[in-house]
């Protein structure tokens, strides 16, 4: 990283902005990247999914985002443009100031995150004077916050302690502390996992609201497909600690443009229908970052696989026109892939974009269209990116 | 509270009749089972009030439900891992609360548990191998040589090659895992598995390979499941009935298909809808009944239909008068077999799905 660029303000309007990010963790035979080369944007009003397995590295997106790796872990690479200031390369009590105040974060166990012996109202007002509001300031946002997420009686809420309250309220004294100084960037991180589903569905529901109204970005990392049906406008696929595709999300389940957003879209029983044979499986074991095959790292589990997909890391390469509308008929048949029709190659065509692996980090790099609008669903669509060689359409 | 639950307006009192089952002999059969649990505190919890089902030989009962719903109790009673308060639970045709000791013995092999977490459930020191072989001396079923035959069978049962039997489990991946606590607990030949949510810790791509080894398995083992998940997506997929517990009660059961996709009691329809679906498609064209509060205290379960302060059809009726499980009026030409507990559904004569797309309706300009 150079120290140029620490000062260098991105003019992107996106509140997040993330540009070829790396990160390791040491090993016994030094360190090993855990999260290789990520690039995406998320706009105000936005909500992006990040899915993938154990292992895919979506957590540590996360962490490295939020500035909060576990010891034995560091950024490696790559910009975090906050507001279009990059995180990375600000002085530590620069970063801290922009990471409280303009990321929140949410994790997926209430309780643990939560200090038992501190009254709710004292730990939502501890984020906001530690950010230098006054005692005063704090006391009355932190009231109109828990308000703002749906809890009853503020003011005799902030006077309980965490063990008082039920998981899901819990969750929503976690959001509001995420949320009290106004943060302008949100990262979940599989936030709604350990609650009941009703009450899930109240969160995220609270979190779509909020979204709307504060104008969030926010990146919502979840292993559950169905909850990235629900609230993600568009989609990142991790494996192996890449983005393997982007897509809209209603792009993503109609027709995937990787082989295994495919797979895995596949492998969901469906809701409706009288069939209920075999569930398609992807089979073979998921790559480890500690130990890739060479090329493609899906490549050894690929039902789609070629000669040339173990030579080279394919980098993200458009596939398909987006046709992001959400009124899709249930009963239409799924289009396998509505590909452009641009000049196809056979191998190697040239990745357009995000994650290219060698890419120099002094090069302006190609940034994905900044969605603007603070409204669901009101964005210019982007086509479906993936990591890889085979197009949709020579599928066998 | 046993005593007035179920009686009123039923033809088929589930206690009286395999009522609730599909034809055939029931492998599993709970009869109005009571499971309370006195705390310190809080009273007393509510675990299971009057829960009576019946599982036919062969086939496949999902049970879902909340926290707190009662559906693990449900699954630590069969296994014998506690009693019931009251009520019988009769597995292959013998009851439990009279059985001699012995008797107890050999059900425990009938009935076997595999359990979320098998990493939890195995010994990190132990070669997977050898935790098989394990149970298989503890109910003295095979020695020496034909051990480890029967070892290695088991391992190719559950799709793993017999060389898996010499790691440990930190060497295996989650779904070689579960594999090895479904091995286990087939080790014995049991002919009941209860599933208590086998598949949610798995990832997305490896719960599809062992939802198709628990399908191959049933098939070819002929074997009874009680499959437990709060994902209704996985027990629509096995299940030929799905029974619905709310705060220890049942509160629907009948055939997979209508009560997964058509559900009559407003509570099942507000878990169908709870339920996020991947699929943008069916999530944006689907209405969204979204049940406010949160499951109360099973230590105070409300008078009256325990859903009613959570439901969006709740009458007065509802918050006085507890209803009992009763066939759905209109259940089409099979009687007795879909049953739900629900006074605005009976009385209506249609089910929960109908009346809150109508209430929809008519709340929209």
């Amino acid at each position: 990283m150079s120290a140029a660029r620490g000062t260098e303000r991105h003019t992107d309007q996106a509140p997040l902005h993330v540009t070829d990010l790396t990160a390791a963790v040491d090993g016994a035979d030094g360190p090993v990247p855990i999260v290789r080369g990520l690039s995406f944007s998320v706009g105000a009003g936005e909500t992006v999914g990040i899915v993938g397995e154990s292992g895919s590295g979506k957590s540590f997106t996360a962490l490295s985002i939020a500035g909060l790796l576990p010891a034995g872990a560091r950024v490696t690479g790559g910009s975090v443009y906050v507001q279009g200031r990059d995180t990375l390369t600000m002085s530590e009590p620069a970063r801290r100031r922009v990471r409280g105040a303009e990321v929140g974060m949410v994790y997926q166990d209430p309780m643990t995150s939560l200090n038992p012996m501190m009254r709710i109202g004292a730990q939502v007002a501890e984020g906001l004077t530690a950010h230098g509001w006054s005692a005063t300031d704090a006391r009355a946002r932190t009231l109109q916050v828990l308000g703002e997420v749906g809890l009853p009686s503020p003011e005799s809420l902030a006077r309980l302690y965490p063990h008082q309250l039920s998981g899901g309220m819990r969750q929503r004294v976690l959001i509001a502390a995420a949320l009290a100084p106004r943060p302008s960037v949100l990262i979940a991180d599989e936030p709604t996992t350990a609650l009941d589903v009703t009450i899930q569905q109240q969160i995220l529901a609270l979190v779509a609201r909020l979204r709307d109204e504060y104008g969030l970005a926010i990146v919502w990392i979840t292993h559950d497909l169905g909850v990235v049906a629900r609230i993600a406008d568009r989609v990142l696929v991790m494996y192996a600690g890449r983005i393997v595709e982007q897509a809209t999300t209603a792009d993503l389940f109609a027709h995937p443009t990787h082989p295994y957003s495919a797979g895995l879209v596949a492998s969901i029983p469906p809701m409706r229908g009288a069939d209920r044979g075999d569930l398609p499986q992807i089979g073979g074991v998921a790559a480890s970052v500690t130990a890739l095959p060479p090329g493609c790292p899906f490549a050894p589990r690929c039902p789609h696989r070629q000669p040339h997909c173990t030579e080279a890391e394919p980098g993200l390469i458009a596939r398909g026109a987006s046709q992001a509308v959400p009124d899709r008929s249930l009963d239409a048949p799924l289009p396998r892939s509505a590909a452009p029709q641009a000049p196809r190659r056979r191998a190697f065509p040239a990745p357009v974009s995000l994650a290219v692996p060698d890419g120099s980090l002094d090069a302006p790099l190609p940034r994905p269209a900044a969605p603007q609008a603070p409204r669901r669903r009101a964005f210019p669509a982007p086509v479906s990116l993936a990591a890889c060689w085979v197009p949709p359409e020579e599928w066998t | 509270m046993s005593a007035t639950h179920g009686v009123e307006g039923l033809t088929t009192h589930p206690s009286a009749s395999s009522g609730i089952g599909l034809d055939g002999v029931p492998m599993v059969e709970l009869r109005d089972v009571v499971k309370h649990y006195r705390t310190r505190g809080r009273g007393t919890v509510h675990a299971m009030d009057a829960v009576s089902l019946s599982i036919p030989a062969g086939s496949t009962l999902g049970l879902v439900g909340e926290s707190g719903c009662g559906k693990s109790t449900t699954a630590r009673l069969l296994v014998q891992l506690e009693r019931p308060t009251s009520g019988s639970i009769i597995i292959d045709g013998i009851d439990l609360g009279r059985a001699s000791a012995a008797e107890r013995r050999r059900l425990r092999r009938t009935i076997q548990m595999v359990f979320q977490d098998p990493y939890a459930s195995l010994d990190p020191r132990v070669r997977v191998g050898e935790a098989i072989a394990e149970v298989l001396a503890v109910h003295r079923l095979a020695a020496g040589a034909r051990r480890r035959d029967r070892v290695a069978e088991l391992l190719d049962m559950v799709g793993l090659p017999s060389s898996a039997g010499t790691r440990y489990p930190h060497e295996l991946s989650g779904g070689q895992r579960q594999r090895i606590g479904i091995a286990r607990a087939l080790a014995v030949g049991p002919k009941v598995l209860v599933l208590d949510e086998a598949v949610s810790a798995l990832d997305v791509s490896v719960r599809a390979e062992v939802m198709n080894l628990l399908a191959r398995l049933r098939r070819e083992l002929g074997l009874t499941y009680l499959f437990i998940s709060h994902d209704l997506g996985m027990v629509r997929h096995i299940s030929d009935r799905i029974a619905v517990m709310y705060l220890g009660q049942i509160v629907e059961v009948g055939p997979w298909q209508p009560v997964s996709d058509v559900p009559a009691h407003p509570y099942t329809v507000a878990l169908q809808s709870a339920v996020p679906v991947a699929d943008p498609a069916v999530e944006s064209a689907r209405p969204q009944l979204a049940v406010s509060g949160e499951v109360p205290d099973a230590a105070k379960p409300p008078a009256g239909c325990r859903f009613h302060p959570r439901c969006p059809l709740a009458e007065e009726v509802c918050a006085t008068r507890e209803p009992s499980l009763a066939p759905l009026a209109d259940s089409g030409g099979a009687p007795g077999r879909h049953l739900l507990s629900c006074h605005v559904v009976q009385r209506e004569r249609r089910g929960a799905t109908d009346l809150l797309a109508d209430a929809a309706t008519v709340e929209s300009p």
